[in-house]
């Protein structure tokens, strides 16, 4: 077996260890919350006490922690997700989309419509950075790049939910430009201008918050490259500026927003909670906040073992990719 | 010892200077450093910076709208009671209230007469003391036949007012003499109080008190016939006492009809609330026709077979109820009988409607508004309307709510109209006609005037609440000390006249015009920025009256304390684990990593909203969970550290010295991971702010203190993102969390730079 091979099963074998702790940590926690599902739902005064008995077994509760623990385990790792105890609708449907037979209407997936929302926010906000940062690391001292700097520390420093109630205020109530809430769009399906419009403000939030990062992120790698040997050698070898910049400079300095790049994706699932709340963009992250608000343990369940996942798994790929493109940390 | 403690200050004085003079080289750290500064002075000198008010602060009744109110001073300092309006028994174009009656569980009472003089405002005489049993309470003027009722621990009191003609209230000669009922029993349950005076010759009182069991009924009567200028008066009143099967759980309610003359359709009934049935009783009345008063109680007989009406589930001890009967009871006594009532207990309410003697359902009324605040609601009193509907109100969430069920409009399945109010509700007035509004008190001292047609309204596209009905909020200076009532309508024209009254917590009493919506010029909050009847608002105020610029001064010091001590004990515990972890490495270094890649694995936000609901919303909680998921990064940085200093050689030399684990940690290694974790904490402090503002504005702050985060989220659950006069509410908030947040971090670059000085010759 090659060294690739054996670190490939290495890391296998470390995140499924990690995902199995961090299964039984997140068990561990919606455990210990004060309240239980099936008290919310029977303060109903008009319930009989057939009826309670029957929500407790349906819910599970009237089998032990441990027995609950493992079938949970169980479901978890088979994708088993089960219903929702508030909609009643299952969790798949929530997340991947289908049709609902109660509403009669078609569900778009959760995770589809935060992965379109967040995956596109960061893929042009890698891409947007990896341009400014160059541009401005190049111009360093200038007042372009102090301006660009000073300019993304305050983005950066910026609470997202504020800027998004802004960008409410001024294009979606005093512009009229775009949909007050971002779900309307519901009816017209993905392939609608209602959904681009929908799409527009958030998607603006999160790339101005984000490209604050990638910028910054992608400056100091180029400056960091920029003072090796080879550029000045590049420089005396009279190419082009251009040249140079994009060729020898730029490419290099890659390398760190590449990592950061494949991490930031993964974490795409779960970054949304608050820019979604307040855009009401029905994602993961709304699901995710009523779910816990209400109790709705399947799917707050399922919501955070999907995040994991991707996230282990998307850790695994940089790391991966990390060696890859880099040979000074190709693995032994 | 001292000889190295002076060693050691010297050379941290040294390094101090040093790199101060490194950090003035950044501009922009220096420009972070005096943000920083900045909020420090707000944080620390919140309370005596020049304009800003107490935290608890809401603007005042001036401020909202041009009212009349009017205060007058008690003479003796007591625990009184809410004021008694006196009224005049018919108004010829006179003023209706006469005066305003207060009194004191201690014996004592004043009675106030209106100075009539002042034509179109409410304005009072000197009092005149008046004693009355101790322990008195649950007084009230019956408006028809002009007399106070009153109650102690066992016994019933029915004073009579005196009127004279151009003085209007003889002060000297009323409340003598009452008539004194006393019980075998202490009293728990009031029934509501029949006051009838049907035609000019013949008017009843009757009121019911109850306890465990026993119900005593009281009948006040009386009869008044002149012939030829020559007047007879027939006055006669009897208790009339009975037990039910089964314990009383709230107050019964009575009414009344005597038919005098023909004697065939009258009706009168009494309703018990017991614990697992209600029970209706028909009272047969016996007549003296000759006096024209009523001469005792023949009979009972129970209406309402078991187990017509059944509660369930069954009532608790602070249930009270209240039924209703529809104007039809009047018109047709003999027909059928329209009857529809609300039965509530703390955590629900139960509605009925009677048809035609039947009960034609009995619902319980549930709370799922789709209104996240309300979580749980707990009933405490129904108020009778003279409208279809009963008005509920009690807590929700810590706030107070108020709302609406109509049993005979069959609306009992959910609670669709009601508000939200912020403070613990003390009481809601009777209806004030004139401007279709009700009074709500609080305890905290705040007065909420809402229209009756109020209603929530749950906005889907921004996911708002909006509230309508609210006219305006307003805190009485002093502060009140008894529930706000509705006094009614002094002038008697139709369009004005109404007071509402209170004593306050410096013991005066006092009164303010129910203006209602007649002003045209109402302000409601939130205020833009600007000076409102003396008080200015920089940044204007909320939707309730609070100072903007007040909460942001007070914000800073929630935001800088959660900040800091987050930061602080997050790269404590960092540093120190990751120094174990690199210095000792094997197992203990294993373990630590691989929990350092869980934490790191674990989305921050989604884990925090988790452990929020979990421990509950407080300063110190958020702090924990800030901290608990902030240590990991710091860790893995400072083993790194630590491992690349363990291979030094003045380590090796350490150890060949002879220097214990102990004394190479806090010496050697220590020391010069100290900078790293200096800078570590100022970028810790900015993202700890975004942190607490992000699970503020999430609905998971500490609802005790005054927070940034918390004042957008109150912001948006208002509904009032788009309001114009919010702009200050709006903007400032954000403006002030990023400034923060920015200086620190601008603070860490600039020392990054004294750390790092491979960043610094670029």
């Amino acid at each position: 077996m090659g060294p690739l091979a054996v670190y490939t099963i290495k890391r296998t074998i470390q995140i499924i260890i990690t995902l199995l702790v961090i299964m039984t940590l997140i068990y561990a926690l919606l455990e210990a919350l004060p309240a239980k599902p099936y008290q919310l739902l029977m303060q109903s005064p008009g319930m009989t006490p057939q009826q309670k008995e029957t929500m407790i077994k349906q819910m599970g509760y009237d089998k032990t922690v441990w027995e609950r623990y493992w079938i949970y385990m169980g479901n978890m790792l088979t994708f088993n997700f089960g219903r929702s105890f508030m909609k009643g609708t299952p969790v798949t449907t929530l997340l991947f989309g289908g049709y609902n037979p109660k509403t009669h209407n078609y569900e778009y997936g959760r995770l589809w419509n935060t992965l379109i929302l967040f995956g596109l926010a960061t893929i042009l906000s890698y891409i947007v950075g990896y341009y400014l940062g160059t541009i401005i690391a190049w111009k360093r001292g200038s007042i372009v790049d102090s301006g660009t700097v000073v300019t993304s520390l305050i983005f950066y420093n910026m609470p997202s939910f504020w800027l998004g109630l802004i960008f409410i205020w001024i294009f979606s109530f005093q512009l009229g430009w775009f949909p007050l809430a971002s779900n309307e769009w519901m009816k017209y399906g993905y392939l609608s201008i209602e959904y681009i419009k929908a799409l527009a403000l958030p998607l603006i939030v999160l790339l101005l918050i984000s490209l604050a990062g990638t910028t910054l992120l992608m400056r100091t790698s180029m400056l960091d490259v920029m003072g090796e040997e080879y550029i000045v050698t590049a420089k005396a070898k009279g190419l082009s500026e251009k040249t140079v910049l994009y060729k020898h400079a730029a490419r290099n300095a890659l390398l760190p927003l590449v990592t950061s790049f494949v991490l930031a994706l993964a974490f795409t699932v779960a970054g949304g909670v608050i820019t979604e709340e307040v855009f009401t963009y029905p994602g993961m992250g709304l699901l995710y906040i009523s779910a816990l608000m209400q109790l709705d343990l399947p799917v707050v369940y399922a919501t955070l073992y999907l995040i994991t996942l991707l996230v282990l798994i998307g850790n695994f790929i940089a790391d991966l990719l990390y060696g890859v493109l880099d040979p000074r940390v190709r693995i032994q | 010892m001292s000889v190295r403690w002076d060693e050691m200050k010297r050379s941290m004085e040294r390094s101090f200077k040093a790199n101060w003079k490194l950090f003035k080289q950044s501009k922009l750290g220096i420009v972070g450093l005096g943000i920083i500064l900045f909020f420090l002075i707000l944080a620390i000198f919140a309370p005596i910076i020049p304009y800003t008010y107490s935290t608890g602060y809401l603007a005042p009744a001036g401020d909202l709208f041009e009212i009349d109110n009017y205060t007058k001073t008690i003479p003796t300092q007591g625990d009184w009671h809410s004021p008694v309006s006196i009224k005049l028994p018919i108004s010829h174009g006179r003023p209706p209230i006469a005066g305003i009656w207060i009194y004191s569980s201690s014996g004592k009472g004043y009675l106030y007469p209106r100075n009539t003089s002042v034509q179109l405002l409410l304005r009072l005489k000197d009092p005149v003391e008046k004693k009355i049993p101790v322990g008195m309470k649950n007084m009230v003027y019956l408006e028809e036949n002009t007399k106070v009722l009153g109650f102690t621990n066992n016994s019933l009191y029915l004073y009579s007012m005196v009127y004279k003609y151009g003085e209007y209230l003889d002060t000297q000669n009323s409340f003598k003499n009452p008539i004194t009922v006393k019980y075998n029993y202490p009293i728990e349950y009031y029934s509501n109080i029949w006051d009838e005076n049907t035609t000019s010759h013949h008017g009843t009182i009757a009121v019911a008190v109850a306890s465990n069991r026993n119900v005593s009924l009281f009948i006040w009567s009386y009869y008044k016939e002149s012939i030829g200028g020559l007047a007879s008066v027939h006055v006669h009143h009897f208790a009339y006492n009975f037990t039910v099967n089964s314990t009383i759980v709230a107050n019964p309610k009575i009414r009344m009809h005597v038919a005098w003359g023909t004697g065939s359709d009258e009706e009168t009934w009494i309703i018990i609330p017991t614990k697992d049935y209600v029970y209706r009783y028909n009272i047969t009345l016996i007549k003296d026709n000759n006096e024209g008063v009523i001469a005792g109680v023949s009979s009972l007989h129970l209406a309402w077979e078991n187990p017509i009406i059944q509660v369930h589930p069954p009532l608790g001890k602070n249930a009270d109820a209240l039924m209703y009967s529809s104007s039809k009871v009047y018109s047709q006594i003999n027909g059928s009988l329209d009857m529809y009532g609300v039965l509530c207990d703390n955590n629900y309410a139960f509605g009925l409607y009677v048809k035609n003697g039947k009960v034609a359902f009995n619902k319980t009324v549930s709370f799922n508004s789709g209104d996240t605040r309300i979580r749980t609601v707990n009933l405490m009193h129904i108020q009778t309307t003279g409208q279809p509907y009963f008005i509920i109100y009690g807590t929700a969430n810590g706030g107070g709510i108020v709302g609406k069920i109509a049993p005979a409009l069959g609306d009992t399945s959910a609670l669709s109209n009601y508000i939200v109010l912020r403070g613990s509700i003390q009481y809601v007035s009777e209806y004030a006609q004139q401007t279709s509004t009700y009074y709500v008190s609080t305890k905290e001292g705040a007065i909420y005037q809402i229209n009756d047609s109020f209603y929530t309204k749950f906005d889907n596209n921004t996911g708002a609440l909006n509230v309508y009905g609210l006219y305006k909020s307003f805190m009485v200076s002093q502060g009140i000390a008894t529930p706000m009532v509705y006094l009614g309508n002094i002038l008697g024209s139709a369009n004005n006249g109404g007071y509402i009254g209170a004593v306050t917590k410096g013991n005066t009493l006092y009164f303010q015009a129910d203006s209602g919506h007649r002003i045209p010029t109402i302000v409601i909050p939130p205020f833009g920025h600007g000076r409102y009847s003396g008080n200015f608002y920089l940044f204007g105020t909320d939707y309730e009256g609070h100072d903007v610029w007040t909460w942001l001064v007070y914000g800073s010091r929630t935001s800088l304390i959660v900040g800091l001590t987050a930061a602080f004990i997050s790269v404590l515990a960092g540093t120190f684990i990751g120094i174990i972890s690199g210095f000792y490495g094997g197992w203990i270094d294993i373990i630590i990593m691989r929990t350092v890649d869980i934490i790191l694995t674990l989305p921050g936000l989604v884990i925090m909203l988790l452990l929020a609901a979990i421990l509950g919303p407080s300063i110190w909680n958020i702090v924990l969970i800030i901290s608990v998921l902030g240590w990991a990064g710091i860790a893995r940085v400072i083993r790194a550290v630590t491992l690349s200093l363990k291979g030094r050689p003045f380590m090796d030399a350490a150890r060949v010295a002879g220097a214990s684990n102990a004394r190479m940690i806090t010496v050697h290694i220590f020391p010069n991971v100290l900078p790293l974790t200096f800078l570590y904490m100022t970028f810790g402090v900015a993202s700890a702010i975004l942190s607490e503002a992000a699970l503020a504005f999430l609905g998971l702050g500490d609802p005790n203190s005054v927070s940034w985060g918390m004042m957008l989220q109150f912001l948006r659950m208002y509904g009032q993102v788009t309001n114009p006069n919010a702009w200050g509410w709006l903007l400032m908030p954000g403006i002030f969390i990023a400034l923060l947040s920015l200086a620190f971090y601008l603070v860490g670059r600039a020392f990054d730079e004294i750390v790092n000085p491979r960043l610094r010759k670029r």
